[in-house]
């Protein structure tokens, strides 16, 4: 059987033709795809790299502002649950009240309420109430220092958050109402934040 | 790339005598001619070997000298300077010494050696010819179908040919090189190496006592006998008798010099006597060309036209496309295997990496409850001894505060007593002042019942606390 020139050319350019998509899918395609996975997967690891990189140094700047911090605030720590924490601060505002001189009437918990920007927390009050006395004008400066230094105590214990409002008001001795000299007393009242975990049991039923 | 061809054309009366100089390796090929110069420019471009036009690409180039006779020769002692200011005083020394307007002048310099005469100073052997006589003199060998490159002095060959065509011993002081031949003598003093004078002698026969005397003189014009250190004699070996009576009259030795040892002939034999002698005004021009073409006097010649080196390259990396095409595709395929090889190399590191890290517990999250604590008590905590300090300051003496009430919701409301009923409405202006408080009003002042007063603040930059109230469940 004879093949005219036609034919032979007709053959020869399928024959390329056919060679070429061969080549596209026997060696360009799959190359091109394990060179774009290659791609996609340097990317992913590059970016994962950098955000550990980058968490390592915030982790270094934080480190030092937290000890800068804890210099001047106390000791930082997370929340406990709200038994743990109100058993601890309670314990701890008597000895502040004691350190600082102030005579302490009642340190009275409320219940925890949610805390808006954390479904894990929740915030507690304690009112307080004491006084500060004074016998004479030498030690009648001594007793609003003794209120600061009780604040700035209160401000040191693990969890308290702040003080939520404050009702200092002076009291002379009967019979001389304005003359300091002859002694008198503060009168302190205080409502105090302290952050708490948030437990299970505290949630709505119909949260469930 | 071969190393050029250089001819030197001495023109001696109507003769021109040709040294065509050729480097190979560490030898240096001569070949010498002498041609009849013609009156008829054709016929003489006829035997030329030299073409008159070389052809494209040719690297024969063509050194002539003047005639010494039309040459004026100065050597003169200038402080040591750089060369644009040594070019300077040059100048002013020519416009001033030589007989000719400066702008009729062509003319150049040659540095010698730097002495030390209490300062440092530098002889310098200066060269001038008239522009007119170069100019003719030029138009004349082109006539004579020799187009010259370079135009000098005889004074330069010969001290080319002295420095680099003869085997001698490098040496300080003066020498005396005389070339003879049956015409002439030539008559050339150097001191430490530099050329001072140049004087042909006519050599008359039967009159050997007059020349030698001549010579003597010539000699004794520049410097005194018994600084000569040797005369260096070079003539044809029937000159023996010449050579006796000259040394006989100068009372100093005089040795016969030949050529260096690279100088060779035709047939790779070393130069003759004779032919050092007649053509070594020639031989200096081409060894002039070959070795110092940048430092000779130049009075004259064919403008420097080089080829354009990167016109060239271009020429040359056209000339094979499929070869640079084939690099070029090679280079690719070597960067494509780099570039996949090193993403292949660091994904496999960074995957380490980031196993190594995942085992590890991150700083930053055993950090969280602590940074959470601290940004919380920035936010929210009231600062209540800075609140209450910077109310006390503004308080006169004359003002008792009794009661102070404080709240984040609620405003600052303060209690007291004052004598001084202007003293309240002063502390609230003080207090508005304070960059801790606004809208600060006086709510009420008893002045009858014992001073009392009220005033109340709000507090700047405290934050109310997120809202508290319970929207929805929890997620765990």
């Amino acid at each position: 059987m004879e093949i005219s020139r036609r034919d032979r050319r007709a053959l020869l350019l399928g024959g390329v033709g056919l060679g070429l998509i061969a080549m596209y899918f026997l060696a360009i395609e799959p190359l091109a795809s394990a060179y774009a996975k290659l791609v996609a997967d340097h990317d992913r690891l590059a970016a994962k790299v950098a955000r550990r990189i980058h968490d390592n140094r915030k982790a270094e700047y934080y480190a030092g502002r937290l000890k800068e911090y804890e210099q001047t605030a106390g000791e930082l720590s997370g929340p406990k649950p709200y038994d743990e924490q109100i058993t601890a601060v309670g314990e701890q505002i008597i000895a502040a009240a004691q350190k600082s001189g102030v005579q302490l009437r009642g340190a009275t918990p409320t219940a925890a309420v949610p805390w808006g920007n954390d479904p894990t927390l929740e915030m507690a009050l304690f009112h307080i109430d004491g006084e500060v006395r004074w016998e004479n004008l030498m030690t009648a400066g001594r007793g609003w220092e003794n209120v600061f230094k009780f604040i700035a105590n209160l401000y040191r214990i693990p969890g308290v958050l702040s003080v939520e409002r404050l009702d200092l008001s002076g009291e002379q001795k009967k019979g001389s109402p304005n003359d300091p000299s002859q002694g008198g007393k503060i009168a302190l009242r205080l409502a105090v934040s302290v952050l708490v975990e948030a437990t299970p049991s505290r949630e709505e039923p119909w949260a469930r | 790339m071969s190393e050029p061809t250089v001819v030197g054309l001495h023109l001696c009366g109507t003769v021109l005598r040709r040294a065509e100089l050729h480097r190979v390796g560490a030898r240096t090929e001569i070949t010498t001619a002498e041609l009849p110069l013609l009156a008829d420019p054709q016929a003489a471009v006829s035997s030329n070997p030299v073409q008159a036009a070389p052809a494209e690409g040719e690297t024969t180039r063509c050194i002539a000298a003047m005639p010494t006779s039309e040459v004026m020769s100065r050597c003169w002692t200038f402080p040591d300077a750089d060369e644009g200011k040594l070019r300077r005083m040059v100048a002013h020394r020519v416009e001033a010494d030589l007989p000719v307007p400066i702008d009729q002048l062509r003319w150049g310099y040659r540095k010698g050696a730097v002495r030390s005469w209490g300062d440092t100073r530098r002889q310098v052997f200066v060269q001038g010819v008239r522009s007119e006589q170069v100019g003719r003199h030029l138009a004349k060998l082109s006539a004579a179908g020799f187009p010259v490159d370079a135009l000098t002095t005889e004074a330069e060959a010969i001290s080319a040919l002295y420095q680099h065509g003869l085997e001698r011993h490098a040496t300080e002081g003066s020498e005396v090189l005389v070339l003879v031949t049956s015409d002439d003598w030539l008559v050339a003093v150097f001191g430490n190496g530099l050329l001072h004078s140049l004087r042909r002698i006519p050599a008359e026969p039967n009159r050997l006592e007059l020349t030698c005397r001549q010579c003597q003189q010539a000699i004794e014009g520049q410097v005194s006998r018994h600084e000569v250190r040797c005369v260096l004699w070079c003539a044809p070996v029937a000159q023996v008798q010449a050579r006796g009576a000259l040394a006989e009259r100068l009372g100093i030795a005089v040795e016969p010099i030949e050529s260096a040892r690279h100088l060779v002939g035709a047939g790779g034999t070393r130069l003759s006597p004779e032919q050092l002698a007649a053509f070594g005004p020639a031989i200096g021009l081409a060894l002039a060309g070959a070795y110092e073409p940048d430092r000779i006097i130049r009075l004259g010649g064919r403008e420097r036209t080089e080829v354009e080196p990167r016109g060239q390259r271009f020429q040359r990396i056209a000339a094979h496309p499929w070869r640079w095409t084939a690099a070029a595709a090679a280079l690719a395929i070597v960067a494509v295997a780099i570039q996949v090889g090193a993403l292949g190399w660091e994904t496999r590191k960074m995957r380490e990496l980031v196993g190594e890290l995942a085992s590890a517990d991150s700083p930053l999250a055993a950090l969280q409850p602590k940074i959470g604590a601290m940004q919380r008590l920035e936010t929210y905590r009231i600062d209540v001894e800075g609140i209450v300090a910077d109310l006390c300051r503004p308080i006169p003496d004359s003002i008792v505060i009794s009661s102070i009430q404080l709240s984040r919701g609620r405003r600052l409301v303060f209690k007291g007593t004052s004598k001084d009923p202007k003293a309240i409405f002063a502390l609230a202006d003080a207090l508005r002042k304070s960059d801790r408080f606004a809208a600060v009003n006086p709510e009420g002042t008893e002045p009858a019942r014992g001073g009392g007063f009220t005033i109340s603040a709000e507090l700047v930059g405290v934050n109310t606390l997120p809202s508290s109230g319970r929207r929805g469940g929890q997620w765990r």
